[in-house]
């Protein structure tokens, strides 16, 4: 190999796939013409890549879809079941020794507010008593401030605001 | 925003539309199967290492973000399960043991046959030298094998074969012309011994 050869050779693989300068492309092109040896390198780094080309494709087996959609519902039906085994430690873990004091200062508050706070209607329609008895609401608007509202729930029907105020001030 | 088609399937099926993981699957199961297929050459574990693929983006739906091309995403935990599972985990003995001689190995020479046949002599030959280039595509380092895969059957860049090898434009360049001289090198080598 002389040295025309070796300064060429590093550059067969860049040369092979056109990643050189054209001046360079140009110059083994002229090489490669003329020296045998260096045709063969050549050849010899094409060829592999060449039969790789030749590698068909393959499709999967005929129960491949079937296999993996079955593997997909199994996926599904762990993770529910560890969403609900999750929750069952949470809520063993309450009954722990170590947490017994936090679970039952928990539930106290609870209970607590259950017996202070009336436990409203989830819809939020105002119930018949609440309505009371205030048919002009125009007259309702006007109060800024009700203090006392047994009084106002005494009036059948309010018909004119300075009477209310009388019975509200006494 | 990422306009990638796929990407916009996969942010649907983050927002719970089970019919666009199915539209990703078609898409990519076919591609997926045959680079996995021609890194590890075993059909079998090609077939559930692909399907693992596809369980992984599903399980990994809720904190997927959409940075890359969805290609880029699925392709780079493919090459993940591949040097995971075939290097180092439950198939490393399976694929080291494989015969090149299985059953879709065969089909799959016949078919080449069907194909291109020529005559006797040319079909074996043709044949012989199939079978060294594979020979010789599992010799090469994992990386050498994966880039040289992706450059021959996808014609990626060497940009976008580092992004999902998780590596340089420029270390992708090298290492493809590495793998071409060490596949020229096994090939002449056996080549070589066989004259002998
Ligand atoms: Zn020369």
């Amino acid at each position: 190999m002389n040295r025309e050869c070796k300064k060429h050779r590093k550059n067969l693989v860049a040369y092979m796939d056109r990643e050189l300068p054209r001046k360079r492309l140009i110059q083994i092109d002229e090489h490669l013409q003329g020296c045998a040896l260096c045709q063969k390198e050549l050849e010899e780094l094409r060829m592999p890549v060449a039969a790789l080309l030749e590698w068909e494709s393959i499709v999967p087996s005929a129960g491949y879809d079937r296999v993996f959609w079955e593997k997909v519902e199994g996926l599904k039906a762990g993770q529910k079941n560890r969403k609900e085994k999750s929750f069952s430690k949470q809520f063993r873990l309450c009954f722990k020794p170590k947490f017994a004091l936090v679970t039952s200062a928990a539930l106290a508050a609870l209970i607590f507010l259950i017996t202070f706070f009336e436990l409203k209607p989830l819809n939020n329609e105002p119930s018949q008593s609440e309505i009371l008895f205030v048919q002009d609401f125009d007259l309702l608007y006007n109060l800024e401030i009700i203090e006392n509202r047994e009084a106002l729930e005494n009036f059948e029907v309010i018909n004119f605001l300075d009477i209310l105020e009388q019975e509200v001030n006494g | 925003m990422n306009e990638d088609p796929h990407v916009q399937l996969m942010l649907r099926f983050q927002s719970g539309e089970q019919s666009a993981f199915k539209q990703l699957f078609e898409a990519y199961k076919i591609p997926l199967l045959n680079f996995i297929y021609r890194y590890c050459q075993d059909y079998r574990v090609a077939e559930e290492l692909s399907q693992e693929v596809f369980l992984r983006v599903y399980k990994t739906v809720s904190s997927y973000r959409p940075d890359a091309k969805f290609s880029t995403w699925i392709y780079r935990i493919a090459t993940n399960i591949c040097l995971n599972e075939i290097r180092t985990g439950k198939y490393k003995y399976e694929i080291n043991n494989a015969c090149f001689d299985s059953g879709s190995e065969i089909k799959e020479f016949q078919a080449v046959d069907s194909r291109t046949y020529t005559g006797v002599d040319e079909g074996i030959v043709q044949k012989e030298r199939h079978k060294e280039v594979r020979s010789a595509i599992k010799k090469l380092p994992d990386k050498q094998r994966m880039a040289l895969l992706f450059s021959v059957y996808d014609q990626l860049s060497y940009k976008e074969i580092g992004h999902r090898l998780g590596c340089s434009e420029g270390a992708v360049k090298s290492i493809i012309h590495r793998a071409k001289i060490t596949i020229r090198d096994i090939f002449l080598k056996k080549g070589n011994k066989q004259d002998k």
